[in-house]
């Protein structure tokens, strides 16, 4: 670490090397294509490389990288999201037969195995693309990938309540969205 | 018209993370109430979009660490200074230009004190006389009159010797 720091690049390829899965899997739960992810992985290694003398040593390194990559991916969020996208109302024909099946099932379970997981996802990609990127976090973080209030406060430097209070709201508007969806497709 | 009490409880946290009792008072609430029957079926379904979402994740690419160093070369970038260096250094530069503007500033104190304003001394050194001669300076006519008047006598007898 006090190699990198002093500007070592072997140092910091090594810890590029090592770290590369987990900064990864943060930005996936804000991007979806392979492009976005590596571009949102990179940047966040680019600013780590940068600012690595903030890195006091207080907390775990992995905490400190893990901080910095999801303020990365929340600002690279935030400025793709003033650029058209396509409206949730433009359903493909299998995002439609997928919400219609799963209403007649309502079985999480056997959802997550189903091989149309794609579908929902790219449907999902599109209901969240409505909401704010905090919403989009806070969604994927608590519900989709069972972190733990405080686990999210340490990930974004939010207080433990305000977490509470966006997954609150987040949680509303990702229901009141596939609400308005359902009445359209009757 | 709608519970507050089922909504808070589906806003509150997943339904898949619900208490044994906070379920049955949902599923017994919504057997007769059609909005919050479709409010809980928004949310469960809502949770298994998040779900399917929250599954994918990329991969790291082979060629990404590769990827990485060459922005860190292409962009030039350099490790910042700590916090404190970067202070110590303004720091630094601000008592460096205080400093230069003191050495300055004793400079001309020191220095260019003398030819712009002479100390009454070297006013006499310099002048060749003393404080006393420019007081008594008034009485200086005398001696120029003495002097014109030995110009004009000298010129008056050169004339007056030619003419005898």
């Amino acid at each position: 670490m006090s190699l990198a720091r002093q500007g070592s690049e072997p140092a910091f390829e090594e810890i590029v090397r090592r770290h590369s899965p987990r900064v990864f899997q943060i930005a996936s739960r804000f991007f979806r294509r392979r492009e976005m992810v590596e571009e949102a992985a990179q940047e966040a290694f680019l600013k780590a490389y940068t600012e690595l003398s903030s890195y006091e040593g207080r907390g775990s390194f992995e905490g400190w990288l893990a901080r910095l990559t999801t303020n990365v991916c929340l600002n690279l969020l935030r400025s793709s999201r003033r650029r058209p996208e396509a409206m949730v109302a433009d359903l493909t024909d299998d995002e439609g037969e997928w919400l219609d099946n799963r209403m007649a099932e309502q079985s999480a379970a056997r959802h997550r195995s189903d091989e149309r997981g794609r579908v929902a996802a790219d449907l999902a990609e599109k209901i969240l693309r409505e909401l704010s990127a905090d919403d989009q976090l806070v969604l994927i973080s608590l519900d989709g990938d069972d972190l733990s209030v405080k686990e999210v406060a340490a990930l974004t430097g939010w207080s433990e309540a305000n977490v509470k209070t966006r997954a609150s709201r987040a949680r509303r508007r990702m229901r009141d969205a596939v609400e308005a969806l359902l009445k359209r497709r009757k | 018209m709608r519970d507050q009490h089922i909504i808070e409880l589906l806003e509150a946290k997943p339904t898949r993370r619900l208490r044994g009792d906070e379920q049955a008072a949902i599923e017994a609430h919504i057997a007769d109430c059609g909005d919050c029957r479709r409010a809980y079926q928004a949310a469960r379904l809502a949770e298994s979009l998040i779900a399917a979402r929250a599954a994918e994740s990329q991969p790291v690419s082979p060629f990404f660490k590769t990827r990485v160093m060459a922005a860190i070369k292409d962009r030039r970038l350099t490790p910042e200074a700590p916090a404190w260096l970067r202070l110590w250094r303004a720091a630094g530069a601000l008592l460096l230009m205080m400093a230069t503007v003191m050495v300055i500033l004793i400079g001309l104190t020191v220095f260019d004190y003398p030819l712009s304003s002479p100390a009454p001394e070297a006013i006499t050194s310099q002048n060749s006389y003393s404080l006393d001669d420019v007081v008594l300076g008034a009485d200086d006519t005398s001696d120029d009159a003495a002097a014109y008047d030995q110009v004009l006598g000298t010129m008056y007898d050169a004339e007056g010797g030619d003419g005898d």
